[in-house]
């Protein structure tokens, strides 16, 4: 099987994501030295002044830069372990169902949200938790007065960590439901005979099954701990909500694109790749000593 | 079997590369960004070998270049704009007469939707990949002045600038020349502005006041009134408690601007004789910042009751556009300039009802309306340093300001209009255009001024708006109430006309006409170096700090915490800047 002769097309299927990669992470990394730089865009990256670690001792002079890492941690953090489980309990869910015609039906409607981009769900999401929206509506039967939920501070966090998780579980479950199916189902027909229920079997044989899978998902998104996701957040937050929901992307494009500091915002860039990095590096060592996990 | 795999496997690339092209739209766009950048190396090279033969028409003010001159230019570009069959951004009609007139060529190099506008201007500055000429906001002029990308345009702005031109540049003063030029050299052409859309006021339903027999509320406690009214005593008549009192900013918008600050709460604050972020003098002559001073606390805790009580919306700041409440007919009062007009004129299309009149109220306790004004300019017309020919920016500018009336009148360009198809479009206006359009319309009506004795020369819509309201206008002609327009007869005018009417007769009175308006500005617009690099850091705790205090959500009290923080934080530098810079 494994020849010179037929490897040939491997190579050309990976080509677009070679190019891809070099022309927009590999290139641009030349960039990082602007951290280190006053930079003027007309001297360009060369000629700009050096100015040390300036950028770095005005940064970590803000006040509000802790918070903002914190925000970054924990929104990331929760959607990490929302989108971990909330997919698996689906999946399970949607693999013990036992009217098979409906598998396909639901699960292409879970989907759906995760084909739209922020822009709209956050107009969606704004509308149901609005003052007048359904939430509030079905709130106000109960007698509860309308509550402006983003305008929340307490609120903030779970919102985003939840309509992320609702965005996205549909598509998250994939993976699950294909582990699901490589269990052997003979595993499952000897266990019914010995007389072990739908739980008992759930319990001993499935989640067994995929156990591999799911710690594999959670070590590998440990590297994604300082995104939270700036589409979302920017489409959904407001002054109100700084203290809880201003995360490390929303402050750089402030500060780079709104009000054109480019080393600073590099700087803080850098700052989060760096522990980007070692996340990364850490959560490979672990996936290989966990699930015998190799890339290289 | 091998051969399948094969094919397959192809099949599989291809179809990878078209969805990465598909999704690769902004490299391809770069990639021909490079190539038209190369272009336009070559073309300016062009241009500067046959400068020779083209100096002699090159400085007048209209004069057509012998040799055709190619100007790079950017622009933002509505999608929904629908041009005539045929035509488009990059072939229209003016674009055409640009080409007769002048012999200037224009090509985009890049062309993006309005929201995406200043994210890809940034990026360009940031690349130093900046076009010949472009239209840029005070910040973004600024930083590209410091990181010196500009050009002087002193020479070719006394030699080329049209009349009308300088006189608009003129009509702005020591501000606005204190705002373009430094050491004497003008950096780049202010987009002069009418002084109205500097100037927030009250809208407020006129037949909801007259439903429930009120009137236009004059200071801070009768609009309370007027307020809990409108929310009480359900003035849309559904039989539900479904209305609001004063709508507010959305999530994007900001409680106060420097600027007509459509759906802010400016006139709450000035009712306080508070100016947020303003540079103001105090009664001891040294420079203050409006934000920071006592009297904004006070119109803080007022908001805040306000809030409490439902009078403002409950959706401040959260909301996700402010304009939904209005249009559903929710809404009694907002705050907004001159120019909501147009918005309001929009509304009418789909229902005649509202009827929207424009107040310069509330008062303050001393019986005048404080009007916080606008710089003179905000939007700026920047020339690139390596531009060969900076003159011929002037003259677009020029030829736009002689013939957009005519082209208006004779319909060149109708879809979508000069604000779509002309390049480097903005609006360059009179500092008093809008009052003294106010004033001539209002005589024309009663027939004290005939339109042949009007001189249009630095007036370019005036005699469209005369023609249009003429016919418009229904009896009694001194009643600008919605029921008194035609809206039944008037076809076109009604998409075309309506909108700038509703604007001027009734958005503009209270500044045409208001004797109590007392005008408030800034001691400086600019930006000093510090605030370069703190202001987005004290803007952010500027605005947590009010909305948090207006929503409740933080007591009154940290709003003493907010001026030491914001003084410790560079305020005090940023203070010691302005004072040197005002001098």
């Amino acid at each position: 099987m494994y020849s010179k002769k037929n490897i040939k097309h491997y190579w050309l299927m990976m080509a677009p994501g070679y190019i891809w990669l070099t022309l927009f992470s590999i290139v641009p990394m030349f960039g990082i030295v602007m951290a280190f730089q006053d930079f003027n865009p007309a001297l360009g990256i060369f000629k700009s002044p050096w100015i040390g670690l300036e950028n770095f001792r005005y940064m970590f002079s803000m006040d509000d830069i802790t918070q903002v890492f914190i925000n970054t941690i924990v929104i990331a953090v929760g959607k990490l372990i929302g989108n971990l489980i909330i997919p698996l309990i689906f999946a399970l869910m949607l693999h013990e169902l036992t009217i098979k015609k409906l598998v396909r039906p639901i699960q292409t409607l879970v989907y759906l949200p995760y084909f739209l981009s922020w822009v709209i769900l956050g107009s969606i999401v704004l509308n149901i938790f609005g003052v007048d929206g359904p939430v509030n509506s079905l709130l106000s039967v109960f007698g509860v007065e309308p509550i402006v939920f983003f305008g929340r501070e307490d609120l903030f966090r779970p919102l985003v960590i939840g309509s992320d998780i609702w965005k996205g579980f549909g598509y998250n479950a994939v993976i699950y439901l294909a582990a699901l199916t490589s269990i052997d189902p003979s595993l499952h027909e000897a266990a019914a005979i010995d007389g072990a229920g739908r739980f008992k079997r759930l319990i001993h044989i499935t989640l067994p099954g995929i156990k591999t899978t799911v710690i594999l998902l959670a070590i590998l998104s440990l590297g994604n701990v300082l995104n939270a996701g700036f589409d979302q957040i920017y489409n959904l937050y407001n002054p109100l909500v700084y203290s809880t929901g201003d995360i490390i992307d929303t402050w750089v494009y402030r500060a780079g694109l709104v009000e054109l500091q480019f080393s600073l915002a590099t700087a803080v860039g850098l700052l989060k790749s760096v522990v980007s990095f070692i996340l990364i590096v850490t959560s490979y060592a672990l996936a290989d000593k966990f699930t015998g996990y190799k890339i290289f | 079997m091998k051969k399948r795999k094969w094919l397959l496997s192809g099949l599989i690339t291809v179809m990878l590369m078209a969805t990465l092209t598909a999704c690769g739209g902004d490299k391809a766009d770069s990639g021909s960004n490079g190539a038209s950048n190369n272009t336009a190396g070559n073309t300016a090279a062009n241009t500067a070998d046959s400068k020779d033969t083209n100096s002699s028409a090159a400085l007048d003010p209209f004069g057509r270049y012998e040799e055709p001159v190619t100007l790079h230019l950017v622009r933002s570009l509505d999608p929904n704009l629908k041009f005539d069959e045929g035509k488009s951004v990059e072939d229209n009609e003016f674009l055409d007469e640009i080409k007769k007139q002048l012999n200037i060529e224009i090509v985009y190099d890049w062309i993006s939707a309005p929201a995406d506008w200043d994210q890809k201007i940034s990026l360009a500055i940031s690349s130093n990949n900046i076009p010949d000429a472009a239209i840029v906001n005070l910040t973004q002029f600024k930083s590209m002045q410091k990181f010196n990308q500009l050009a002087d345009s002193t020479d070719a702005f006394n030699s080329t600038a049209s009349d009308m031109l300088k006189s608009f540049y003129e009509s702005g003063g020591d501000a606005l020349k204190q705002l373009v030029e430094t050491d004497g050299k003008i950096m780049a052409i202010p987009a002069t502005v009418p002084k109205a859309s500097g100037m927030s006021q009250m809208w407020i339903r006129q037949d909801w006041l007259d439903k429930l027999g009120l009137e236009a509320p004059k200071n801070l406690e009768e609009l309370k009134k007027v307020a809990r009214a409108f929310i009480e005593q359900d003035p849309d008549g559904n039989g539900k408690n479904d209305t609001m009192g004063i709508v507010g900013p959305s999530k994007s918008g900001g409680l106060s601007g420097t600027d007509g600050n459509l759906y802010g709460l400016d006139p709450l604050f000035a009712a306080h004789k508070s100016f947020p972020l303003y540079w103001l003098e105090n009664e001891q002559g040294e420079v203050v910042y409006g934000s920071t001073q006592p009297e904004t606390k006070q119109a803080l805790q007022t908001m805040a009751e306000m809030y409490k009580e439902g009078l403002i919306d409950k959706e401040l700041l959260v909301r996700d556009d402010s304009l939904q409440p209005i249009l559903d007919g929710k809404a009694g009062i907002f705050f907004g300039p001159w120019w909501t007009g147009y918005t309001i004129a929009d509304a009418y299309k789909k229902d005649p009802t509202p009827d929207w009149q424009a107040y310069a109220y509330p008062q303050a306790d001393d019986g005048n309306y404080y009007a916080h004004m606008a710089a003179p300019a905000n939007t700026f017309v920047v020339v690139n340093k390596d531009c060969k020919n900076p003159e011929a920016v002037l003259k677009l500018i020029n030829l736009l300001l002689r013939d957009e009336a005519k082209w208006v009148e004779t319909g060149l360009g109708k879809n979508p209009g000069t604000s779509g198809g002309y390049p480097l479009f903005t609006v360059f206006d009179n500092v008093d255009e809008i009052e003294v359009s106010y004033d001539i319309l209002n005589k024309y009506l009663k027939g004290e001024v005939e339109i042949d004795s009007v001189d249009f020369s630095t007036h370019k819509l005036l005699k469209d708006d005369m023609n249009a309201i003429k016919k418009l206008k229904k009896e009694p002609l001194d009643d600008f109430s919605i029921t008194n327009w035609d809206l039944k007869d008037s076809g076109d005018l009604i998409t075309t006309n309506l909108p700038r009417l509703v604007s001027i007769m009734v958005g503009d009175r209270p500044l045409a006409t208001d004797q109590n308006i007392k005008e408030v500005y800034s001691l400086y617009y600019g930006q000093t170096d510090t605030m370069s690099s703190r202001w987005a850091n004290l803007q952010k705790l500027e605005k947590e700090t009010f909305a948090k205090i207006i929503m409740g959500s933080a007591p009154i009290d940290s709003f003493d915490e907010f001026v030491t923080k914001w003084n410790k934080q560079g305020g005090e530098k940023i203070l010691g800047e302005v004072a040197e810079m005002s001098k």
